[in-house]
Parts: C-alpha cells; sequence; structure tokens
C-alpha cells in the first residue's frame, strides 16, 4: 500500500469519507452493544451462581469442576462450616466432620492450589458468612504454604474474578469465551425442572479416580511409593508469608469462629529425614502455623506430618501424599476432636 | 503490553488514539513527541527496566548520524554499526558464544544471564538500514524525536516489520485526519487490527495446544509417534504464520490509526511454488534486508556463481542465527540457505518443476524445517523427524480439526490484507467486524493469553 490515498476515485471522495465515517461508528457502536448485551446477559444469569445478580434465581450450579462452583457453595447459607485446600485435604468428607461436630460443613478444596487460591476462596466464605458467623474453617496446610514468595504465585488458572471483592473485576472475568458456551448451559439449568445440580456440600472423593489409573494394583506405581520425596517445603529460615496472609485475613474473621489448620498426611518416605535440611524446612514451617494458632484464639494445629504407624502402610495410600478414606476418617476424627476442644 | 490483551486494547490504545487525535487536531506540532512519548510508555510497560536502553541506543545512534553529517567520516558509521551488533550481542548471543567456547576443552566460558531486552533484534537492524543508507548519500538527516519515532514507534518496536527510513519518514510530517482518505484508512486500520487478532487470538493460538505438547515430549525425550509428528509439526508450521503475520496485520492496522502506512510482510507464504518465492512471501522485510544489507554487500548475483552460492549460503545462516542464539536456528537458516541454492542450480540448468510440485516441495521443505526452528535442541528435533519419516510408533490420534481451517486460511486464503482492502463500506461488515472484535475480546479474557513467538527474537 502507498501512503497515497486509498480510494480509486477521488472526485467521490466527500461521499466516500462519509461512508467510512459511518462505518467506523457502526463497528464501535456494535463492539459496544455487543459487549454490554453480553455482560447484561451474564451478569443477569450469574452463570456461577455468585448472588450478584439482582435477578432471584434458582439456587446452585450444574455439575462442574469445583474451581467454579466454589462461589455457589460458598455461599450457601445451609454450611457454617468449610474445608478449604486441595487435593491433600480433598478426601476428608464434610459429612463426617457434620455428624462428628454437629456443624454443617462444605468442602470448598479445588485440586492443584495453593494458598493464593485458598485465600481468596476463605475470604469469599467469610464475607459471606457474617451472620450467622462461621462456625469453623478447616485449611489444609501442605508444603505449598511453606513457600518463601511474597508472592504466593499460582501454577493453575484460578477464577479469581469470580471470588473478587470488587465489580468491575467480576465483569471484567466475564468477559470470557467459555461463558458463551457456559451461559447456554445455565439457561438449561434454570429453566428444567429436571436439571442435575452440583452436590452441595462439594465432596469429592478421589478413590474411583486413582482406582481406574491403576494407583491401587498396579506395580510399577506402587514401587514409586517407596522413594523417598522430600516434602517439606525447602524454606528453612523462613519467612513465611503465606502464614501472615493467613492470619491477617483471619482477623477479619468472628473471634467465635474456630479455624483448624491440618498438615495433611504423607506417606513414611516422604516424611522428612531426622537433621535433614528436609526436616529443618518442615520444622520451621510447622513452627510458623503453630505460632500462628497459639496467637489467634479459637485455633488449632492438627498436625498429621507426624510419625505415626498409619503412615507406613502403603495400602492406605495411592502416592506419597494422597492418602485413602481409612485414614482420612482418622483425620476427621482428629479435626473433630480439636474442634471441641475449643468450645 | 501484548496487542491481544485488554490493557492495550481497552486502556492504552482508546488514550493513546484520543491523545494523538487531540495534538493533530489542535497542536500538530506535538504530534510525533506524543507519539514518541506513547511509544516509550508502550515499551516501558513491559519492563521499565530496558526503557533506558532503549533511549540511550537511539540517542547514541542519533549523535553519531549528526557526528558523521559534519564530519563525514565512514568510521563512525563503522563505529555505530559494531556498538549495534555489540549490544545485540551481549544480550542476545553471550551464553551462545560461551556455549561454544565451553565445547573447547580447559577454556573457561562464563555466563551472563539477563533478560533479553524486547524488540533489540528489530530496532538494532533498524539503526543499520539507516546508518547504512546515510553513509551511502542516500538517507537524509532527522532531527531527534523523527529518529526516536522511526526507530520506537509501538506498533513496530516489538516485532517489526523492519521498515527502512524512506517509507515511514515522508509521512511522519503529514496531517494523517486532514487527509480525504482520513476516515477509510482508520476504517481499514480498525478491520486490520481485528483480522489480525482473530489470525492470532481465534487460529494461531488454538494452535499451540497440538504443537507444544509434541515438542514437549520430544525435549522430555519421549517417543513421539508419527501421528503426534506431523501434528506438531503441522500445527507449528501454521501457528507460526497465524501469530506472526497477525501480528503483522495489527502492527499494519494500528500503524493506520496513527496515520502511518507500515509495509507488508506477508503474502500468502504458503502457497510459495519454491523456496526462493518463499522467502518473498515470507517475512518480506527481513528478507529485503538481508538481500539489501548482507547479500548484495556479500557479493549477490553479479560477481559470479561461487560468490552467489556463498552469499546464499552466508546470508541464511546468518538469519537463521538472528532469530535465536542456537544452534538449530543456524541450521534452520543453514538448510534454506541449501535450498536456495539447490534451486538456484535447478533454474541455471533450466529443469521444469511443475507447479502443484513446486509447491508440494516447497511447503514440506519449510515445515520440516520448522521443526529446527521449533524444537529445544537436536535430539528433540531427530526425535520429531523419526516421526514425521515413520521411525516411530504410528500412533492414534491425531487431530485435524483445528489444522483443517488453518491450512485453508493460509493456502487458499484470502489474506488479511486484501481482504481489508477489497471490503466496502458497508454497515452489516462493520456489524460483523464489531462482533468479531467483541469474540475476540471474549477469547482474550480467557486464562490462556499467548505471547507471540516473535517476541522472543
Amino acid at each position: 500500500m502507498s501512503s497515497s490515498t486509498f480510494s480509486s476515485e477521488p472526485a467521490a471522495a466527500p461521499a466516500q469519507a462519509a461512508r467510512w465515517t459511518s462505518f467506523i461508528a457502526t463497528l464501535l457502536v456494535a463492539a459496544a452493544l455487543f459487549s454490554v448485551a453480553f455482560l447484561a446477559v451474564a451478569f443477569l444469569l450469574d452463570p456461577y451462581d455468585s448472588g450478584r445478580s439482582p435477578l432471584k434465581l434458582k439456587e446452585g450450579v450444574r455439575p462442574q469442576g469445583p474451581r467454579t462452583a466454589l462461589a455457589s457453595r460458598g455461599r450457601d447459607p445451609q454450611f457454617t462450616g468449610a474445608i478449604f485446600g486441595n487435593s491433600h485435604i480433598q478426601i476428608v468428607s464434610p459429612d463426617e466432620l457434620r455428624m462428628r461436630t454437629g456443624i454443617p460443613f462444605v468442602s470448598l478444596i479445588a485440586p492443584a492450589t495453593t494458598p493464593k487460591e485458598v485465600l481468596a476462596t476463605v475470604d469469599w466464605f467469610l464475607r459471606h458468612h457474617r451472620a450467622p458467623a462461621a462456625k469453623a474453617l478447616v485449611i489444609g496446610i501442605d508444603n505449598y504454604w511453606c513457600t518463601a514468595n511474597p508472592a504466593l504465585p499460582n501454577e493453575k488458572p484460578f477464577p479469581f474474578w469470580l471470588l473478587s471483592r470488587g465489580l468491575p473485576d467480576y465483569l471484567g472475568g466475564l468477559m470470557r469465551f467459555d461463558l458463551l458456551e457456559e451461559l447456554s448451559r445455565r439457561i438449561t439449568y434454570l429453566t428444567s425442572r429436571k436439571a442435575e445440580r452440583a452436590p452441595p456440600d462439594g465432596y469429592w472423593d478421589y478413590e474411583a479416580n486413582y482406582r481406574a489409573l491403576g494407583y491401587d494394583t498396579n506395580p510399577e506405581i506402587r514401587v514409586r511409593l517407596e522413594k523417598r520425596q522430600e516434602t517439606g517445603g525447602n524454606n528453612t529460615d523462613g519467612p513465611f508469608p503465606a502464614a501472615a496472609a493467613l492470619e491477617k485475613l483471619m482477623s477479619t474473621a468472628p473471634a467465635e469462629t474456630a479455624l483448624i489448620l491440618v498438615r495433611p498426611p504423607a506417606y513414611a518416605t516422604a516424611l522428612p529425614q531426622p537433621s535433614s535440611r528436609d526436616a529443618a524446612a518442615d520444622a520451621a514451617c510447622r513452627t510458623a502455623f503453630a505460632d500462628l494458632a497459639a496467637r489467634r484464639p479459637r485455633t488449632a494445629l492438627v498436625d498429621w506430618r507426624a510419625d505415626r504407624p498409619e503412615l507406613h502402610d502403603p495400602n492406605l495410600f495411592f502416592d506419597h501424599t494422597h492418602y485413602r478414606q481409612p485414614i482420612a476418617r482418622l483425620v476427621e476424627a482428629e479435626i473433630a476432636r480439636a474442634i471441641q476442644a475449643l468450645n | 503490553m501484548l496487542f491481544n490483551s485488554f490493557a492495550f486494547l481497552l486502556a492504552f490504545l482508546p488514550l493513546a488514539l484520543a491523545l494523538h487525535w487531540l495534538a493533530e487536531r489542535f497542536a500538530p506540532r506535538w504530534r510525533l513527541p506524543v507519539l514518541v512519548v506513547l511509544s516509550f510508555a508502550f515499551y516501558g510497560y513491559w519492563d521499565w527496566r530496558f526503557l533506558p536502553l532503549l533511549a540511550l541506543s537511539i540517542g547514541l545512534n542519533w549523535l553519531i548520524a549528526e557526528a558523521f553529517q559534519k564530519t563525514k567520516s565512514s568510521g563512525l558509521i563503522t563505529l555505530a554499526i559494531v556498538l549495534n551488533l555489540a549490544v545485540l550481542a551481549v544480550f542476545k548471543y553471550f551464553n551462545f558464544f560461551a556455549d561454544l567456547a565451553g565445547m573447547i576443552p580447559g577454556l573457561p566460558a562464563p555466563k551472563f544471564d539477563i533478560a533479553l531486552p524486547l524488540g533489540i533484534s528489530f530496532f538494532t537492524f533498524h539503526h543499520i538500514m539507516y546508518l547504512t543508507d546515510l553513509r551511502c548519500g542516500q538517507a537524509p538527516r532527522y532531527d531527534i524525536v523523527r529518529y526516536a519515532l522511526y526507530i520506537a514507534f509501538f506498533p513496530q518496536v516489538l516485532a517489526g516489520p523492519l521498515v527502512r527510513w524512506r517509507e515511514i519518514m515522508h509521512q511522519l510530517d503529514e496531517r494523517p485526519y486532514q487527509r480525504p482518505d482520513a476516515a477509510e484508512r482508520i476504517a481499514r486500520g480498525l478491520m486490520l487490527l481485528t483480522f489480525g487478532l482473530a489470525k492470532k487470538v481465534l487460529i494461531g493460538d488454538p494452535l499451540a495446544e497440538y504443537a507444544n505438547p509434541v515438542f514437549a515430549a520430544a525435549a522430555a525425550g519421549k517417543v513421539v509417534s508419527m501421528a503426534e509428528a506431523w501434528q506438531g509439526t503441522l500445527a507449528f508450521t501454521f501457528q507460526i504464520y497465524f501469530d506472526f503475520s497477525g501480528y503483522t496485520d495489527m502492527a499494519l492496522g494500528l500503524a493506520l490509526l496513527f496515520g502511518i502506512v507500515l509495509p507488508q510482510n506477508f503474502e500468502a507464504p504458503y502457497r510459495s511454488p519454491s523456496i526462493q518465492d518463499f522467502w518473498r512471501r515470507w517475512h518480506m522485510t527481513l528478507s529485503r534486508f538481508l538481500r539489501d544489507y548482507l547479500y548484495i554487500p556479500l557479493g549477490g548475483s553479479r560477481s559470479g556463481l561461487p560468490t552467489q552460492i556463498w552469499a546464499l549460503f552466508a546470508t541464511m545462516a546468518l538469519g537463521g542465527l538472528w532469530h535465536g542464539a542456537g544452534l538449530t536456528f543456524v541450521a534452520w537458516g543453514v538448510a534454506h540457505g541449501l535450498a536456495l541454492i539447490v534451486a538456484l542450480f535447478w533454474r541455471r540448468a533450466g529443469l521444469p518443476m511443475p507447479a502443484l510440485l513446486g509447491w508440494l516441495l516447497t511447503f514440506v521443505f519449510v515445515m520440516f524445517c520448522w521443526v529446527l526452528f521449533r524444537a529445544a535442541n537436536f535430539d528433540a528435533a531427530l526425535t520429531i523427524y523419526k516421526g514425521l519419516i515413520g521411525l516411530a510408533p504410528t500412533g492414534t490420534g491425531f487431530k485435524w480439526r483445528a489444522l483443517i481451517p488453518a491450512a485453508a486460511f493460509a493456502i487458499i486464503g484470502p489474506t488479511a490484507w486484501n481482504l481489508v482492502h477489497k471490503l466496502p463500506p458497508a454497515r452489516w461488515l462493520a456489524v460483523l467486524a464489531g462482533l468479531l472484535f467483541v469474540i475476540i475480546l471474549l477469547k482474550i479474557g480467557e486464562d490462556a493469553n499467548y505471547e507471540f513467538i516473535y517476541f522472543q527474537f
């Protein structure tokens, strides 16, 4: 293209210029209108049941991954207790905790999440449980919580916009391609009586998934359990910004809300070797959260990263950090005892 | 700042256009300084730490050009070119040469780990083009503002196109919004920007999902099946085209919005019936640079066949090295150089080449070469080649659905440039373009937001 005039008929320039000006205006107005229309529909239909829509919509969401279902579950008033974390605490059953404590629990875990996502989820839950106040929070404190990085970087995508405190963030987050598909599903869910609802308590037993992959029978996989693995978090000297961030966040929670910090079970070969650097890192991280528990009222640390007999039984583990139902029962019992001890 | 980001499309660009329009309309003297400031802001948004480098690069080269005007000492220009290449070498090639030196037993090879300043390969070449032409008496003097804009103009600063001073400088003094075709230019600029975004976001980026796992598996030493190798290689072949030509369309479209016409960079390269034709259609501004500032000075085609062969080989090998500090990039360039030499002999022998066969050979050759370009190392490339030629399990699950439309667009066309210049100012087209722009915004809103491949060069 030369830098000379585009139009092939200079004589028609004024008329052409007017047509092109109209074209630009139409393009910009169309883009603005389509954007606004899409946002308006998405905002009103509230695809993930975040409670921001002014319309009175059917409760819950269609069956979907936990990341996007968190918003709906986390604001459900029927639950006053919640479990937070990743797959390392996923198998802890909210129903079991309810039976043991009398507190209705919801599982707000999302696999492969780190402190950054958990803190956002805790904040969401607390904001939606002011009155009546949340009774108990159970948080899985795995080695991701031992990071020294103050940015608390997350590894996998997470819909922070969905749990955001700011409306602009939320509206910006609604501008996403996959919502085109999600909105049609949402309409089906809202309008159909037969539409299936995602389990409100969020519990997802991963045992079937692991079994399907041969984690309980495949000798190649089973033998991996016996290889040593360092899971101490690799931070011997601190600081522990995730602990500080959690403490700061919990300062906004009602005083009566119990907080249980769970260091999840790990198979014996993933426990730190005494006197090793891994053990020093593990101990330093443990201290950071034990100190938090000591400083905050109605807070307890449940530590399953100590050497217990159950942690030596390979039949109770799928891999180094994913345990099976029998251990989950023991963890639940200990969490329940910790909650009761705080009353 | 990525062109394919909310920050750019919904904040920087509208603000920049508003400031530029105000300057052009009410204070034309300030139009170019405003564009310079905007360009520096754009560049600094990415990593402000490299702003001084860009400013120093512009300032120093301009001062040397000024000194040359007074002294006519060609040694000054040589010094400037050497300095430019030295800065590029330090940032881009230090570790590459250190690794090569490290192969010699007993030779210490210190490492210098520093981030690569974005666009350095491109603005270094811009300096060289101007300074070389200045020495030849072809280029005039420009003031610091115009020179800064020539180097740092934000649509082109990160990944080209490589613009010659004579293609752009005369446009800087125009009143772009006073032209009779101003509205048409802006409209076509908006369409080019939209189509360029569509090419990258809707076609190029999804292909990465097909290519990346295959090349990652090869880099990890895993066996890559025949199906995977073809899928990964074809996907990258089209991904790099849609990524880079999409970027260029955006750059050209953005420049038009600010009253500047930049040169084309792509002309349906995968339609080429010969390797020579491919290089006339692929990254055209780089090809031109290599021809005029490397191939011809090395002897070109007018100093006998041996010289021409040497010039072709050296030009393409250095062109490969320019793309990346790695031997795989050099090998990629060398392969293209050898292909051009074979084609030269073929033509000189007067041998026939049916168009369809020529196209097929060219396409397959180019595709095979992209393996070297994309692979992490030679072992990974070899793994992919084994898959491509059937020295690996056949495999299953060849994903072709995204490849078919990509291939159709890339080979059959139309190109965004041609399409944009054929479209009339019809209202329904404006509505469709607006809808397409919103779909692109939605796609950009997803978590996977890909950088441009050519940002690493």
